[in-house]
């Protein structure tokens, strides 16, 4: 354990594509999975790697800078702040939806709730007022509908609401 | 599964079970997974951030998707705000609206394409829409047309042999109109239309396919004020505060033997079936019937629950406002002044809510519960 105490203690990632990250202390705490880890293994080395079987390279690193630009928000007061969400926007802007799609799998599998939150926000607003066939292309998502089940969805949803644009 | 084999520093057995353990929980692998096969958890997540249309439209996306809102979907509309229906003033547009009294969403569904000129909302009732259809040059031809917006499953019945004198949305001599199954195949329908003007309770069951009637006025030339059905009965409230169960094959009015009855103004009063009970509502004064000792029980405090109030006393229920952040033991009444107002139980003002803003028709204006759009009324067919 850190017992020289100003030494910052980093934990060690491994990554599925065995990959091997150094990850400072809070920042991985930030992962639930990783913080069990450590509370149900007290006595585990410093230098013990947490391997991550259902986490691949890419995908952790965008997670740990979000946890990282997060965790320095939460210390400089900036929480909730418009710093942040300026931060989350520039963030996913560059993010595809296969990437989205990798992020917010590992982000659950690794457990991180603030994360989580706000990719499923995010999903939700790609989602918002687009058509069945949208957001089916948008995500690569194949329409596996016998045609009979084709038929009773159309029906069933002949009728659905549809939402109203202010005017 | 590519693994940290061999490059494990230090680690004991214990930590690799442990690690095991959560990833066949999760059950989770990036690789390959598609959008379609998100787990349930983060379909959950999202969905929760959806509003209704949105929620609708993911269910026909693929297979998995609309299986999981098969699952969720009554919880998922049991946390949605009560929405209010409105008709627009364009008497030839064929849609109807509904506005989220919290979110200030808008959603608009398309009513049947019709041949007819004039169309009236008379109620809302077990999810569904009370439309009576008219042409324009023959006041007495019509129909009712039974909808429900949210499936829009559709049922006719026909016009009642006594007129109804709906002159446009604002005047109408309809005082409640009741929808419900009948009997315990769910197949057959029934609707109720008590009406002030021709002094009728009018009632038509699909498989008798004939309309039936009862005096309006009863026991002592009293009038029925109000109509409901609560626990499989037809219930009726007089004006002199009595509470009686219809029976629907004889025709025949039973009153019970209720004590310490108040004495009402015959015109505000309400029945009203909600939450397994039955309440009488007189302005801001709530009663509930006390069956199992037979008598009037004055209620003070509604718990979790708030009385929600249409306007002209439309599809009042009670729910349980605390799931989307709304206030407790308290009266929300819609008013036509396009706001909804809400009260305490002692009538003290609470607050203004603020509608859509838009023109609509006061008289099709009803609170719309759509966690309770697939849950018809029945009445026991005894």
């Amino acid at each position: 354990m850190s017992k020289l105490g100003q030494a910052k203690r980093i934990i060690f990632l491994k990554t599925a594509d065995g990959q091997l990250f150094e990850v400072d202390e809070p920042v991985a705490m930030e992962f639930e999975i990783v913080k069990s880890f450590f509370d149900e293994n007290e006595d585990a080395a410093d230098d013990t790697v947490v391997p991550l079987p259902n986490v691949s390279a890419e995908p952790l690193a965008g997670i740990i800078e979000f946890c990282k630009a997060h965790v320095e928000f939460r210390a400089n007061g900036a929480a909730g702040k418009d710093e942040v969400k300026k931060f989350n926007a520039e963030y996913i802007k560059e993010k595809s939806n296969e990437q989205l799609k990798e992020l917010i799998l590992a982000a659950n599998y690794l457990n991180i709730k603030e994360m989580l939150d706000f990719l499923t926000e995010t999903i939700a607003n790609r989602l918002k007022n687009k058509s069945v066939e949208y957001v089916r292309a948008f995500f690569g998502i194949e329409n596996d509908f016998t045609p009979q089940e084709e038929e009773a969805v159309r029906k069933e949803y002949e009728w659905a609401f549809e939402g109203v644009d202010e005017d | 599964m590519a693994n940290a084999e061999g490059t494990v520093q230090r680690r004991s057995e214990n930590n690799e079970i442990k690690t095991n353990r959560k990833k066949m929980k999760k059950g989770v692998c990036s690789y390959q997974s598609s959008w379609a096969d998100l787990p349930q958890e983060l379909l959950d997540m999202i969905s929760n951030d959806m509003n209704i249309a949105d929620y609708l439209r993911f269910g026909r996306v693929c297979r998995s998707w609309r299986t999981f809102i098969s699952e969720h979907k009554h919880k998922f509309m049991s946390s949605q705000s009560p929405l209010v229906i409105y008709m627009s003033t364009r008497y030839d547009e064929n849609s109807c609206y509904f506005f989220d009294i919290i979110t200030g969403m808008r959603y608009k569904t398309n009513l049947p394409k019709d041949n007819w000129d004039f169309k009236s909302c008379l109620g809302v009732s077990s999810g569904y829409l009370i439309m009576y259809f008219m042409k324009r040059v023959h006041r007495l031809e019509g129909h009712f047309c039974l909808i429900n917006p949210v499936t829009g499953h559709q049922l006719q019945f026909p016009s009642t042999p006594f007129p109804l004198y709906i002159i446009n949305y604002y005047i109408s001599n309809i005082c409640r109109a009741i929808f419900a199954s009948i009997g315990s195949q769910d197949q057959d329908y029934l609707i109720v239309i008590l009406s002030r003007k021709l002094d009728y309770l009018q009632f038509f069951i699909s498989r008798d396919n004939r309309w039936r009637n009862h005096s309006y006025y009863v026991k002592n030339n009293n009038r029925v004020l109000d109509i409901a059905v609560f626990d499989g009965r037809l219930f009726v409230l007089t004006e002199d505060s009595q509470i009686g169960m219809f029976n629907l094959r004889s025709c025949n009015l039973r009153f019970l033997e209720l004590k310490f009855a108040p004495r009402f103004d015959w015109y505000r009063s309400r029945l009203v079936a909600s939450d397994d009970q039955l309440l009488i509502v007189y302005n801001f004064e709530v009663y509930r019937i006390d069956f199992s000792k037979m008598e009037w029980v004055k209620v003070n405090n509604l718990g979790e629950k708030a009385l929600f109030i249409g306007y002209g006393d439309k599809c009042c229920k009670l729910i349980n406002p605390t799931v989307w952040g709304g206030r407790s033991n308290c009266i929300y009444i819609l008013d036509d002044e396009k706001i909804c107002e809400v009260y305490s139980l002692n009538g003290g003002f609470l607050g203004i809510l603020p509608l859509m803003g838009k023109e609509f028709c006061p008289g099709t204006c009803s609170w719309y519960f759509i966690s309770q759009s697939n849950s018809i009324d029945n009445i026991k067919d005894d």
